[in-house]
């Protein structure tokens, strides 16, 4: 694979995708540091990984984890929950349309 | 009265308590007071109310028990402990050590806590870190960075830095900590103290904010290594709460201490690729030393071979900043912390809200999505992950012969505050020999084995098998036994 350029652009297109918005002299910042550390990462490239699966968790258990499908209820976990928002009793969302 | 804090392991305090020298409402209450008064940067929360309260039914079952403690259901009992502000603890903020974080107050409490207070332990408080555990110096918090405990202008490690600076500093007899790429083991080494992490699923993961979760561990962090057996068989266990953790019992360390230790009887492996020639000088002699002493014991070690180590932290980094950038998606302002009430549309609101995250967890969360994203998540987050099945194969391999692998936590003691500041790939260098553990999902510690010129401690780094926690922490009880002797 060929050497990934980082640019203003592509830096800038990144921090929308991840709702981030960068100063002018961040994006400058960031670019350099980004080349910096894709061109380190670019060094995976020379592992032969031929037939070798991925592996995303260190133990792969056969038997399934999972837990029966069942409602889960505590009576305070509402209350507690809706109190963290600003003003004690639930969330406010900005309008999306 | 200060020195009565001053308690090496905690067994010394319950002999202090069973002999009716303090209670455990006094010794609690002079723990606050130390904390108040430290300088170090230690704790981001003091949960006053909590310890004192926890404390003082801690005074009365022992009143109420004619002065003798129920060990069998409380090993922990009456032992103030510090929590990395990354494990929630109901009703006390957590912070994350973030700024988006600021006024969140944990909804319930983690698993590991819960267990801990169930056999007694008291918390204290909410210990400092880099925000979200991403750091190696504890510089990352956007509060302010906990101090190296001896040496004051220099850091305490990272990311469980302030877990570490309390235990030695005394401002807590154990804490814990959590590990995603050397989290526990690296602070643990920096200040001198015991630090586990254990094997990947061995300790429940609920209520530990997530950072990256296939390598996520929380684990002990001690002043010997007895103590933190105590807290692991405390800690470790199926949890249904978390999907990822083992379908295991507890683990019986203390239980596993009692037998005899040979060292005739044990092979350990020396990865050459852990003594490269930028490993510092005097961490090089010290280890050396103690590879020595274990020769002289009868232990048997022999050269071995990672060799897909010069790749580890690269995968380390993709397969981290991948899960970061999943993970902290749900920080959008809405559920945790922020809350402006004024914003146009949704998008300035999510990117008001995410103005609060420092530097490096921007970072880590733009490159996360960048090498997820269509075009490159095979070149990278897909080939990481096969190159993470190699290094544990390398691990397989290797323990097929040996039954420990060792080597450095870091390569150089603690630096300098703002030393190692705008240097991404040298502070990533520094996971060299802590990341593999956490890709492989192996139980590896940090255990002091020697100090260099300037009196900063040097740990040494012990690796074992999956699901063997017990038995390192038995080699690491006879490894201490030897620091004892020497009085180092």
């Amino acid at each position: 694979m060929a050497m990934i350029k980082m640019s203003e652009s592509l830096v800038r297109k990144i921090a929308q995708l991840s709702h981030f918005q960068l100063a002018p002299e961040e994006v400058k910042v960031l670019e350099n540091q980004f080349e910096k550390i894709l061109n380190y990462i670019e060094k995976l490239q020379e592992v032969d990984v031929n037939g070798v699966e991925p592996l995303y968790y260190p133990h792969e258990v056969i038997e399934s984890y999972l837990r029966e499908d069942q409602a889960f209820s505590d009576p305070n976990l509402v209350s507690k929950l809706l109190k963290l928002g600003p003003s004690g009793t639930g969330f406010k969302v900005p309008p999306i349309l | 009265m200060s020195i009565s804090v001053h308690f090496s392991s905690i067994t010394k305090i319950h002999q202090a308590y069973e002999r009716g020298e303090i209670s455990p409402l006094e010794l609690t209450q002079e723990y606050l007071k130390e904390i108040k008064s430290s300088q170090l940067g230690a704790y981001l929360e003091i949960c006053e109310n909590r310890a004192l309260d926890q404390a003082k039914q801690a005074t009365r079952l022992l009143e109420g028990q004619k002065g003798k403690i129920p060990l069998d259901q409380m090993p922990l009992f009456g032992i103030p402990m510090g929590v990395k502000d990354l494990i929630l603890v109901e009703g006390v903020r957590n912070t994350c050590g973030s700024k988006l974080m600021e006024n969140y107050i944990a909804p319930y409490t983690a698993t590991a806590v819960q267990l801990l207070e169930s056999k007694g332990a008291i918390t204290l408080g909410k210990l400092n870190l880099d925000e979200f555990g991403m750091g190696s110096s504890n510089e990352n918090s956007a509060f302010y960075p906990a101090r190296h405990p001896t040496h004051q202008d220099r850091v305490a490690g990272g990311s469980s830095g302030g877990s570490a600076a309390a235990v030695k500093a005394r401002l807590c007899m154990v804490s814990l900590g959590t590990d995603t790429g050397g989290s526990i083991r690296l602070p643990a080494s920096y200040c001198g103290i015991f630090g586990l992490k254990p094997s990947y699923g061995r300790v429940s993961r609920y209520g530990q904010v997530a950072y990256a979760s296939s390598m996520d561990q929380i684990g002990p962090m001690t002043q010997c290594v007895e103590d933190a057996a105590i807290v692991l068989d405390a800690i470790s266990g199926w949890d249904p709460k978390d999907i990822t953790s083992l379908r295991l019992p507890s683990t019986q360390s203390l239980l596993a201490l009692r037998k005899k230790w040979d060292w005739k009887d044990i092979k350990i492996g020396v990865p050459q690729e852990f003594f490269p020639e930028t490993l510092d000088n005097e961490v090089r002699a010290s280890l050396q030393k103690s590879m020595q002493w274990l020769e002289s014991q009868g232990a048997c070690l022999k050269k071995v071979s990672l060799p897909h180590a010069p790749y580890v932290v690269a995968a380390y980094y993709v397969i981290a900043m991948s899960e970061a950038s999943s993970n902290l998606a749900r920080f959008d302002g809405i559920r945790y912390g922020g809350q402006y009430s004024e914003m146009k549309s949704l998008e300035e609101f999510y990117q008001k809200a995410r103005s609060k995250l420092g530097s490096e967890v921007k970072q880590r969360i733009m490159l996360g999505n960048f090498v997820l994203s269509h075009e490159y998540s095979q070149a990278f987050f897909e080939r990481a992950c096969r190159v993470r099945r190699k290094i544990k194969q390398d691990f397989e391999q290797i323990f097929q012969s040996v039954d420990f692998i060792i080597g450095p936590v870091c390569p150089t003691t603690a630096h300098f505050l703002e030393e190692a500041k705008d240097e991404p790939l040298k502070k990533y260098s520094d996971d060299t020999f802590t990341t593999p553990a956490n890709l492989a999902g192996l139980p590896a510690m940090s255990i002091t084995c020697g100090k260099d010129q300037q009196g900063l401690p040097i740990g040494m780094q012990w690796i074992a098998p999956a699901l063997s926690d017990e038995k390192l922490i038995c080699a690491a009880h006879a490894f201490e036994k030897r620091r004892l002797n020497d009085a180092l």
